[in-house]
């Protein structure tokens, strides 16, 4: 079972003095249980190709195939998009129901549960996002502060347990420590539900400690699709369409510069932690 | 006598309703001629709030802010102030109205009744500063976010401002487009102008002369970047942290390293390089000192 994306196009506008190529020839295959980060600049097409993930936006040419269901067919599509959870970026500017219990559950109404079902579901997704369901259940919205506002987003997704959970920019705008909050809760939620997860980030420090495989974006294509290991060996491909190395990345070449041998695939900080400290003959 | 002076300043949004709360409290700051200072802060901290009140578009509920000693609250000189003070915003496309580059960038100049021909000299000079000179007649909506961030920063040159307020200026911005809009703020700073940014990317308030740490709107920080980042948990305890090779620099002082205040990649390579060095030198030349003492035997 897959997300699959077959030789995508998609032009914004086409046909108009507006034209703008976002996807070209995009072939794709998502598996469950990944953990799949997309890097590239803005413009690059990476919001464009996770809203292709659960039919919002058609390609204009090239297949979206979700768990075998074309997502071009109109009858069956729902059934594919029940499957993919797609969080926008900025999600709490769409909370607005009177109370985040009422939000959380939205979704999960939508699809005709049972009443107790949906209860179940919406504080199991309270938990998971780490809100308390007695202390925020009857809240309204926008008594949240910024963190919380989009762990309630978040949880609105969770409660239709997708098997597919697609995240754009989920830490933007936030502080470090809700940076790290959401971060953290992402990797929990893929442990707890087992579900797949995409996530586009501007941040190659977050990429790096989450993803098990990244994709790199430019121009609407493709440019790089493999393990962390693999993407980072090739720094100099980064470098190439402009975007920004990890931290351990740019240390490890400042070591080097200065005759100290780090090897090529050591760059996470807790590797140059253990190396640094051997070359200093460091106590564990 | 700083050019921005805040005594005592507190800010309250919806006076009067149930809502009302103080998103500052008491702040005092003076901010130096030719400063670069760096506002942090975690979400709702009043950092914002705090940018907005530098130029007087918001006016103290208490307290004073003074620009080159005029009070923000003096009607007469909201002019004199805003021309003494720029502010940029987070979202640049909030910030372009027109559909040519330069006509955006005379905008606020042409407004002011400024002579045509000094508008045209100002726009080029303003456009030059921030590395858009070759797009002067390109329609703003084709170009990269850092792009439009340096036109709303050009434009706000146009009014040859002699303090640059950032808010979160960078925040919306890939890392390119960042990197780019940094590097024109610290030239600017370089050439005179005092520049206050506003982040939540502890690695941006690195480049400061000065960090100020806002929580619930008062200062809990300040001092250099040395001295700030050198208080990592004083900064996790308000929702921020410490750089990530500060970070690292941290855990190997705790296993045993020789410390340092390094802040950058650069600056801890350079540390640890030296201890290597320092290290195999002093090794050799004990090496040295037991081979001479052996021979004298």
């Amino acid at each position: 079972m897959a997300i699959e994306l077959m030789d995508v196009n998609y032009t914004y506008m086409e046909g108009t003095a507006f034209e703008h190529e976002a996807l070209r020839d995009v072939s794709l295959t998502i598996r469950e249980n990944e953990f799949v980060g997309i890097i590239g600049h803005t413009g690059s097409g990476k919001s464009t190709l996770v809203t292709h993930m659960n039919g919002i936006l058609q390609p204009l040419s090239g297949k979206v195939i979700v768990d075998g269901i074309d997502m071009s067919d109109k009858r069956s599509r729902k059934e594919g998009r029940a499957k993919v959870g797609l969080v926008f970026q900025y999600p709490e500017h769409q909370l607005f129901e009177e109370t985040v219990a009422k939000d959380v559950a939205f979704g999960v109404r939508n699809m005709g549960l049972p009443e107790e079902e949906i209860d179940e579901r919406v504080r199991e997704a309270f938990s998971l996002v780490g809100l308390d369901y007695e202390k925020f259940a009857e809240k309204s919205p926008f008594e949240l502060s910024g963190g919380e506002k989009r762990r309630a987003a978040l949880a609105g997704i969770i409660a239709m347990r997708p098997k597919y959970l697609v995240l754009d920019e989920p830490m933007a705008g936030l502080d470090p420590l809700g940076r790290k909050v959401i971060l953290d809760t992402i990797m929990k939620l893929k442990q707890a539900l087992g579900c797949a997860v995409i996530m586009v980030s501007h941040s190659m420090d977050d990429v790096l400690k989450a993803s098990t495989r990244i994709i790199v974006m430019n121009k609407g294509r493709i440019v790089m699709d493999g393990t962390p290991k693999e993407i980072f060996m090739n720094a100099e491909k980064l470098l190439e369409i402009n975007l920004g190395l990890p931290q351990g990345m740019i240390l490890a070449d400042e070591l080097r510069k200065r005759g100290i041998e780090v090897k090529k695939d050591v760059f996470m900080m807790d590797e140059l932690f253990e190396f640094i400290s051997r070359q200093l003959g460091l106590a564990n | 006598m700083g050019i921005i002076e805040l005594n005592s300043v507190s800010y309250e949004y919806n006076t009067g309703k149930e809502t009302a709360f103080f998103a500052l409290n008491n702040v005092s700051l003076s901010i130096q001629p030719g400063e670069f200072l760096c506002i942090v802060g975690h979400n709702g901290s009043g950092k914002s709030t705090l940018a907005k009140l530098l130029n007087g578009l918001l006016l103290p509920t208490s307290g004073t802010v003074l620009v080159k000693g005029m009070d923000t609250k003096d009607e007469k000189r909201a002019l004199d102030i805003r021309k003494t003070v720029g502010l940029c915003f987070q979202n640049p496309d909030n910030q372009i109205v027109t559909t040519i580059v330069e006509d955006d960038v005379a905008f606020a100049p042409e407004n002011l009744g400024i002579d045509p021909k000094e508008i045209r000299t100002r726009v080029n000079m303003a456009l030059k500063a921030v590395g858009m000179e070759s797009y002067a007649t390109a329609a703003p909506h084709m170009l990269s976010g850092g792009q439009k961030q340096r036109v709303a920063i050009a434009g706000l040159l146009a009014m040859q401002p002699e303090v640059l307020v950032l808010d979160e200026a960078t925040s919306m911005l890939d890392p390119a487009g960042k990197a780019e809009v940094i590097k024109i703020i610290q030239r600017l700073n370089s050439e005179g102008i005092t520049i206050v940014m506003i982040t939540q990317y502890m690695e941006e308030a690195i480049i400061a002369d000065r960090v100020v740490v806002m929580s619930q709107g008062s200062i809990a920080l300040e001092g250099t970047p040395k001295q700030v980042f050198a208080q990592a948990s004083a900064l996790r305890s308000l929702r921020l942290d410490v750089p990530a090779v500060v970070d690292l620099r941290n855990r190997l002082i705790a296993r045993g390293m020789l410390p340092t205040h390094a802040l950058t990649a650069e600056e801890l390579a350079e540390h640890i390089a030296k201890i290597i060095k320092t290290e195999t030198g002093s090794l050799k030349e004990d090496t040295l000192r037991v081979n001479e003492d052996s021979a004298s035997h």
